[in-house]
């Protein structure tokens, strides 16, 4: 009796044993994946050479026909950045970029300016398509207006004249600096001041294209607007500037994906997002990010360097979400600037690191008008030898009186070689707000895995079952197109083998 | 810098006072003045002291104390002497930083047990221990006052503990920080090293009052081993006033199946800063640090902890109280940290501030940075102000607006007065917050604000 009790605890044993070998094994095979998106399209690109001085900023705004205005605001912002310092405070490492080596303007060759989606280079429809963004379904189909930036210019933008029946703006940068400049007089800076820190500001003074939209007072727009970035040339730095401006009483929902190819060179993305919500208004920004981060010896990969930033005037909601999985350095805090009395900021964010990733990513939620609330929910997954850290910031001004934030940060571990850090900044200054923030971090549960794999999912399922259970919160804030490319995407990140 | 070339004064002031010590005590010194003067004091651009400006130390030409007589103690000084929790137990008293023979009573200390002060010790034979251990457990990235320290540093507690050896009554330190005995604006700078032997257990009770009203500086360094099995339970009490300045870090070491445990009270002071670091250096170690911090008018505290988890298997809490009134600025800072390979560990943190009126600001940063898998780790941090519902429900039954917002803002703190470990203590702080609390957050209400619904 005591020897087949023996011999049944022994085999128990084995199993646990082989279980987390099991589980190891199945994690490693997980995080393994290859990027899909990695390859490069042969088109003849129109580029500066590399280099950065004043003459750069003055011919990047000849090439695009700017008025002086907007010349002057980009000199101002030239020269203040070269006196400032690149920031170092955050939770990576990495080489010193060197500004010079990238070039600072590229753009498909096109021999003439289009006039409709027929005219776009095939080559360049066919990369949207292999990216699954196909310009011309989606322009039939799917009722989602796209903007698609390919390096540093808009190459097409759908639907644009039926937006226009309802009085939407929606166009690239470039197109609303010739077609509105007042709008893009007023607004450009509003929100993230040409000053406001060392990548801002670079981008300040050369950015090259990005998308524009104007919501008019009380409407609503029908469809999800959508910009796609794509950065395709060797040796260029992206720097798109994203403008949203929701007047009174309108409502936005807002779509951003991207993706490179791989390249064994860092390449620099610094892009500026200034959202406007005018009272009452509602702007919900969602973003995949899947730029190439870099093989599996961290080497190659996108430096996503980007500045975003909402303001919200009276009973206006700004709401975030992000799911970022590629980049090899992330530094991102998409902000809410809670101005307006009873305004409302959100942000939900995913961000997924593998192999030698680093993410230091988060939100600022500025509370300054009254009886504003704000909502942080933070997910972050590490694997291989990455480094996921959150990074958040709420300030309960003085005047805030009646203000609420609630934030939940939570780290997932798979694997003993990455790292999960966060660091929560909590500034309150009156007695009637109510400020709570907690964070968790720990492994993906040993029962939880046991209890699927006894109902029959296989290892790999059950882990993703569980990541995608972890993730939960953040996903159904994607709009519905939207968190099936997420869903996929961090699948691709953790599935490998299972179909 | 003009305040470093006044502090470089100051140490070649005090060079006759050191040409008695050892040559490497000297050599120390001498590297960490050079460390200071790389350093300086530090700015608001340090992540470490983003809240915290030191300006007003950087820009007084503090003098360093130097020994006075008791007899020209204030009274109120001589007061505190009578507190029956110094009866019992070794005492070790310290007036300005400067041993006082005189009002110690270290007669009783049992046998394995040295309670002494720092500077008297080398000398005789624990200056191999205190060579061995001074200045040795600092982390590198411990700020300037900490090189300042070991270059100035005047005096300080001794203790040691044989193998084995378990205190039946904690040890009492007493700072009694007087500046009617001294002239103008002064500075000392203590130095403590506490070394537990293996398996020994005990309590050490640290009581810093201030008394009088000029500028004064007060930085203390601490540095504690607790060895394999042993145990030690650390309380500081600490009440500042208006014009006091006080710096305070301390570093522990702690090895295999140890436990260090922390209860401290901060009550207000001009400024008050406060670190307390523990490295986890061996498995199944255990580190508690729980406090409370107070602060009204124009003061400022900031208490800043470091849990650093080296090697696998040992847990740590973290749970800090702040009450914060007037204009007052409080500050928290919670870091814990898991290095590659400290697996299992278990770390919880938590931090609550209460705010009682709308100039007060709380900064809180609790902050988890992760580097292994197999962890529980988590932390929170709560801030608001007291509940309308229960000030409401205390009226009903017929107390009054002051005398329910004190029951309460004591009930928050009691959560932390209640692990003192003696009923002296427990009735000793008690009063002071109540006569705190009574003097500086009530009754006079010039900047509280009635919460709506209840009228007085």
């Amino acid at each position: 009796m005591t020897k087949q009790r023996d011999q049944i605890s022994g085999s128990c044993a084995t199993d646990i044993s082989a279980r987390e070998e099991d589980s190891s094994h199945a994690i490693k095979q997980l995080t393994e994946q290859e990027y899909k998106y990695g390859f490069v399209t042969e088109i003849e690109e129109d580029s500066f050479a590399p280099g950065l001085d004043e003459s750069v900023v003055v011919r990047l705004s000849e090439k695009k026909r700017e008025p002086q205005w907007l010349l002057d605001f980009r000199i101002k912002a030239f020269r203040r950045w070269l006196t400032m310092e690149e920031p170092r405070w955050a939770f990576l490492r990495y080489p010193t970029i060197d500004y010079q080596a990238a070039s600072y303007y590229s753009a498909p060759k096109k021999k003439k300016t289009l006039q409709s989606l027929d005219e776009v280079d095939p080559e360049l429809i066919e990369t949207y398509n292999k990216l699954g963004i196909s310009l011309e379904e989606q322009k039939r189909l799917q009722g989602v207006a796209v903007d698609a930036v390919f390096d540093s210019v808009s190459v097409a933008t759908t639907f644009r004249e039926e937006l226009a029946r309802q009085g939407i703006l929606f166009c690239s940068f470039s197109d609303a600096v010739q077609t509105y400049p007042d709008l893009v007089k007023k607004y450009l800076g509003s929100v993230v001041p040409y000053s406001d820190n060392f990548f801002a500001t670079l981008n300040s003074a050369v950015f090259s294209d990005g998308s524009f939209a104007y919501i008019p007072k009380g409407v609503r727009c029908p469809m999800e607007l959508s910009t796609y970035f794509r950065i395709n040339a060797a040796n260029t730095g992206q720097f798109e500037r994203t403008l949203l401006i929701a007047d009174e009483g309108g409502y936005v929902s807002y779509l951003e994906g991207c993706t490179a190819p791989m390249r064994d060179e860092n390449q620099l993305h610094a892009a500026v997002v200034e959202l406007v919500a005018l009272d009452s208004a509602h702007i919900k920004y969602s973003t995949v990010q899947n730029w190439y981060p870099g093989n599996k010896k961290g080497i190659g990969g996108i430096y996503n360097l980007v500045t975003k930033r909402g303001k919200a005037m009276k009973n206006a909601k700004i709401s975030w979400t992000q799911v970022e999985t590629g980049s090899a350095i992330t530094w991102k805090y998409p902000s809410c600037l809670l101005v307006g009395d009873n305004s409302v900021g959100e942000f939900y964010s995913v961000a997924m690191t593998n192999n030698f990733q680093q993410a230091d990513t988060g939100t600022k939620m500025i509370h300054i008008g009254k009886n504003t609330s704000s909502t942080i929910v933070s997910k972050g997954i590490s694997a291989g030898r990455s480094q996921n850290s959150y990074r958040g910031l709420v300030s309960i001004q003085q005047k805030a009186t009646g203000a609420r934030n609630y934030s939940q940060c939570d780290s997932l571990l798979l694997g003993d070689q990455c790292g999960a850090h966060t660091f929560p900044y909590i500034e309150v200054r009156n007695t009637s707000s109510v400020v709570e923030h907690e964070a968790s971090t720990s492994k993906i549960n040993e029962e939880q895995l046991f209890y699927c794999q006894q109902r029959g999912i296989s290892i790999e399922n059950a882990i993703s079952l569980i990541v995608n259970g972890f993730c939960k919160e953040v996903l159904r804030e994607l709009p519905m197109e939207f968190a099936v490319e997420a869903q996929n995407l961090l699948g691709l990140q953790l599935e490998g083998t299972v179909g | 810098m003009d305040s470093q070339a006044h502090y470089l004064q100051q140490f070649a002031n005090a060079a006759h006072a050191r040409s008695a010590e050892p040559s490497w005590l000297r050599a120390r010194r001498e590297a960490a003045l050079a460390d200071f003067q790389r350093l300086g004091f530090p700015s608001q651009k340090l992540e470490d002291w983003r809240y915290t400006n030191v300006r007003e130390i950087s820009e007084t030409p503090f003098v360093l104390t130097t020994p006075k007589t008791v007899g020209s103690l204030s009274s109120a000084s001589r007061e505190a002497l009578q507190d029956p929790s110094f009866d019992r137990g070794p005492r070790i008293v310290f007036v300005n930083g400067i041993f006082s023979a005189e009002l110690s009573a270290l007669d009783s200390s049992p046998k394995g047990l040295r309670v002494e002060s720092l500077c008297a010790a080398p000398q005789r034979d624990t200056e191999r221990l205190i060579e061995e251990n001074l200045g040795q457990h600092l982390a590198d990235n411990l700020s300037s006052f900490a090189a300042l320290n070991t270059a100035l540093f005047q005096d300080g507690v001794f203790v040691h503990l044989a193998r084995g050896l378990v205190l039946e009554h904690p040890i009492q330190i007493l700072h009694l920080l007087d500046t009617t005995l001294s002239d103008g604006e002064s500075a000392c700078f203590s130095r403590n090293l506490y070394l537990l032997e293996p398996d020994s257990h005990a309590t050490i009770v640290e009581t810093v009052l201030n008394f009088g009203d000029t500028r004064f500086l007060c930085n203390a360094i601490t540095e504690i081993v607790v060895s394999r099995g042993a145990s030690l339970k650390h309380v500081v009490l600490q009440r500042g006033n208006a014009t006091s300045l006080h710096v305070s870090a301390t570093q522990v070491r702690q090895d295999a199946a140890s436990r260090f445990e922390s209860i401290s009270i901060l009550l207000g002071g001009k400024l008050a800063r406060s670190d307390l670091r523990s490295l986890l250096n061996a498995e199944r170690a255990e580190c508690k640090m729980r406090g409370l911090y107070a602060a009204c008018q124009h003061q400022l505290v900031d208490q800043h902890t470091f849990v650093s988890h080296e090697k696998p298997l040992c847990t740590s809490e973290g749970y800090y109280k702040g009450i914060l009134a007037d204009r007052a600025h409080g500050v928290f800072n919670g870091r814990v940290i898991v290095q590659p390979h400290a697996q299992k560990t278990s770390s919880l943190q938590s931090n609550k501030n209460l705010l009682l009126s709308d100039g007060a600001e709380i900064d809180s940063k609790p902050e988890l940075i992760i580097h292994a898998d197999d962890v529980k780790c988590a932390h929170g941090s709560t801030t608001g102000s007291l509940s309308e519902d229960s000030l409401f429900y205390l009226r009903s039954r017929g107390l009054s607006e002051d005398e329910a917002k004190n029951l309460l803002t004591r009930a928050f703190a009691a959560e932390i007065t209640a692990l003192l470990p003696s009923e002296h203590l427990r009735h000793r702080t008690d009063a002071w917050l109540t006569e705190y609390f009574a003097e500086h957050f009530l009754s006079d209400g010039n900047s509280n604000k009635k919460p709506i619904g209840v009228t007085s």
